[in-house]
């Protein structure tokens, strides 16, 4: 893939890295020279060096037939007009990340077709790790709304046994979530949990759950969540 | 000395210092001589007098103040005319052969370059030519270190003084200047031991031994035959392991010292894992192509193992800038594409922290990269980054503008010291031009035969001794001694 990252401070300069070493083709804009030239010494990335709200810098780092265009600036209001000038060239896929969520409905309706905020992801992550410690979130998806994470059951779960199936029926057990994996770490062992897969103590479960129905969950398990 | 040779004085003490050492130094043949027949101490015992006195003369309570930046190259420069200039009178008063011939001889050997004056070799007192070697092996590496101690008492940043700084600059074992000097020394002890052995294995005498270990390793290339190592063969040694021997350690001594240490410590990585060792072995390994395929064209296809041999040798030797020979390079040997890549190779020389001279692999390497920046600023954009970059790191347009402006006085002094060398002698083009090549890049041998460096007008002498030090000296310290302001 083509991918141009518009603002190659920490975060757009570790994608560009990222991608450059799964062998996709990825050009930089950036406005300090010597981040620019740290990344191609460094790294051989292409980078060039200006606004990425210059239609000719644009133009010379290849938005034309580009595929991806992601803006990482620190500003909102020069990803909003980097949005707009990639849907005039016709990008695909343009994926913004958003500082503000006020700016929203503002990205929405220049073009973009992503929008990542930075603010939501770790804020979801502080939250868990302060109100349930015990889990660990691997991903969050629309701005917090769900999430995948990790719940290791204590020895002391009292349903040691218990199947999938049985689990799901439970009464107890919120609807919104989903047993997606379970990894017995002893015996180094994934399961793909089906209905008669049983749940033991020590098994590292993987779920995919509605952000609200995270505390009935673990609750269920015995995972203990602070007091309030 | 008062007024405007005022900034001078602190010079001396080091000046002072240096000629201290070199009159315990200039003893060291008489012991050589005394195992050799003697009866030639008295030459030695008046140099170590001269080097004394002048010691005297320039300071009698050494204070190691600090130096600025033009103190510093002044030191280098003097220093290195002064121990010259000295050290001739062993050559003049031993041999017999005029003071311009020994200065010649002296600088030949002080900056490891390796043109004679001397013929009949075989023949001469074995102590006064140990000299010879000691001024090589000294050359080699000890003056480096006169820098790096001047540099380091001065106070003045690394990158100053043209290539030698270089060489300071390059990564170091330790960022101590005390400490990596103290390693530099233990290294090439250790290859020089490595190599006497080697040799001694080989079956040559302990003298031929030392002598060509000193002046190998030192990429100077002086021998106490008019044969060199070809004398080898001739004698009925068994020549081929020598030359190969003889090979590996001239390769050692044009790499830099700092790659060896890695190598010693176990980090082999070394020999592959930077752009200069790289590029290193790249141009050896094409030239050595190159040379066969010359004398393949020539010759017709035969004998490979002789021909790898002598083009192998030759090529390290000239890479290198050593200077050993085994065949003429002159002769009809090589061909003339042979011949070519042989200029090419006199000014290129070897890596930076090598006891090499030329104009050093890691610049002609910054050179090419930055011409290949330049048509990338026609056809690339802008805005898109164009740098030069060598292992990972930006080469500044400063450091970059230093190398060019080195490359361009570099040709500049080669077209007037090819055209001095026509206008004073009966040689052809080539042959003129590539005793220029082979002074300036301190290599040794050219296309002008041994038996006629002698017999060179004076002048043609003088350039070449100004075209020695300018080379090993980087240009710059021996530009500034031209210029009236270092004098204000």
């Amino acid at each position: 893939m083509y991918v141009i990252i518009c603002g190659a401070g920490e975060l757009g300069g570790a994608l560009a890295i990222r991608l450059a070493e799964a062998k996709h083709t990825v050009v930089c804009i950036e406005s300090s020279r010597e981040r620019s030239e740290h990344l191609y010494a460094r790294y051989g990335i292409t980078t060039h060096t200006g606004s990425a709200t210059d239609i000719e810098i644009l133009k010379d780092a290849g938005i034309e037939k580009s595929d991806v265009v992601v803006g990482t600036m620190s500003a909102d209001a020069d990803n909003l007009a980097l949005t707009i000038l990639a849907r005039q060239f016709g990008v695909k896929r343009i994926i913004m990340r958003m500082r503000d969520p006020a700016y929203e409905t503002a990205y929405r309706s220049a073009g973009a077709t992503r929008l990542v905020s930075l603010v939501d992801l770790v804020l979801g992550q502080l939250l868990l790790e302060i109100e349930q410690p015990d889990l660990r979130a691997v991903a969050t998806f629309g701005g917090g709304k769900a999430s995948i994470l990790i719940l290791t059951i204590s020895e002391d779960w009292c349903k040691s046994g218990t199947t999938v199936a049985e689990v799901a029926a439970s009464k107890d057990f919120p609807a919104q979530c989903v047993i997606t994996g379970i990894f017995r770490e002893q015996e180094n062992e994934f399961v793909f949990p089906r209905g008669n897969s049983e749940i033991r103590a020590g098994d590292k479960v993987f779920m995919a759950a509605a952000m609200a129905d995270l505390k009935q969950a673990s609750d269920f398990f015995g995972v203990n969540t602070p007091k309030k | 000395m008062r007024g405007k040779l005022r900034h001078l004085i602190p010079v001396l003490s080091y000046l002072g210092a240096m000629c201290w050492f070199f009159a315990a130094v200039v003893l060291i043949p008489i012991v050589v001589d005394l195992c050799y027949g003697g009866g030639h101490a008295v030459p030695f015992l008046i140099t170590a007098g001269v080097f004394g006195l002048a010691g005297l003369a320039m300071v009698r309570k050494p204070n190691f103040q600090p130096l600025t930046t033009r103190q510093a190259m002044l030191a280098c420069s003097l220093g290195w005319i002064i121990v010259s200039a000295i050290s001739a009178l062993p050559l003049t008063l031993g041999l017999g052969i005029s003071y311009l011939d020994g200065v010649f001889e002296a600088v030949s050997g002080y900056t490891t370059t390796g043109i004679t004056m001397l013929t009949g070799l075989n023949e001469m007192p074995r102590g006064v030519l140990f000299w010879r070697a000691l001024m090589q092996w000294l050359g080699g590496l000890g003056i480096l270190s006169f820098f790096m101690l001047v540099v380091f008492a001065g106070g003045t940043p690394h990158s100053l003084m043209g290539a030698e700084a270089h060489k300071i600059g390059s990564p170091q074992p330790n960022p101590s200047i005390w400490k990596t000097l103290r390693i530099l020394w233990v290294v090439y002890a250790i290859l020089t031991g490595a190599c006497i052995v080697s040799l001694l294995v080989c079956g040559l005498s302990f003298y031929d031994a030392v002598y060509h270990s000193f002046t190998g390793l030192s990429t100077g290339g002086y021998s106490p035959y008019d044969e060199s190592i070809g004398w080898y063969r001739q004698a009925g040694y068994n020549y081929r392991a020598i030359e190969y021997v003889v090979t590996f350690f001239m390769l050692l001594g044009g790499m830099n010292f700092i790659v060896h240490y890695r190598v010693l410590t176990g980090g082999v990585r070394a020999l592959w894992d930077n752009f200069e060792v790289r590029l290193w072995w790249l141009i050896l390994a094409s030239c050595i192509g190159l040379t066969m395929a010359s004398h393949f064209l020539k010759h017709g296809v035969s004998g490979y193992e002789e021909t790898f041999r002598n083009s192998a040798f030759t090529v390290v030797s000239i890479g290198t800038t050593t200077g050993f020979g085994t065949v003429d390079i002159g002769g009809v040997y090589f061909g003339a594409l042979a011949q070519q890549v042989f200029l090419i190779l006199m000014v290129v020389g070897g890596c930076v922290g090598s006891t090499g001279g030329g104009i050093k692999v890691l610049r002609i390497g910054i050179l090419y990269e930055a011409l290949k920046r330049q048509v990338g600023r026609v056809i690339l954009r802008k805005s898109a980054t164009n740098v030069v970059v060598i292992d990972h790191e930006i080469v500044d347009s400063e450091e970059i503008r230093r190398v060019a402006t080195l490359f361009f006085g570099w040709m500049l002094l080669l077209g007037i010291g090819g055209m001095i060398t026509a206008a004073f002698s009966h040689h052809e083009a080539l042959q003129a031009f590539s005793g220029s090549f082979s002074a300036l890049g301190n290599i040794g041998p050219c296309y002008i035969a041994t038996p006629e460096m002698n017999q060179l007008h004076y002048a043609v002498k003088i350039t070449y001794i100004i075209q020695m030090l300018a080379g090993r000296l980087e240009l710059l310290p021996v530009l500034m001694l031209l210029s009236p302001r270092t004098w204000r």
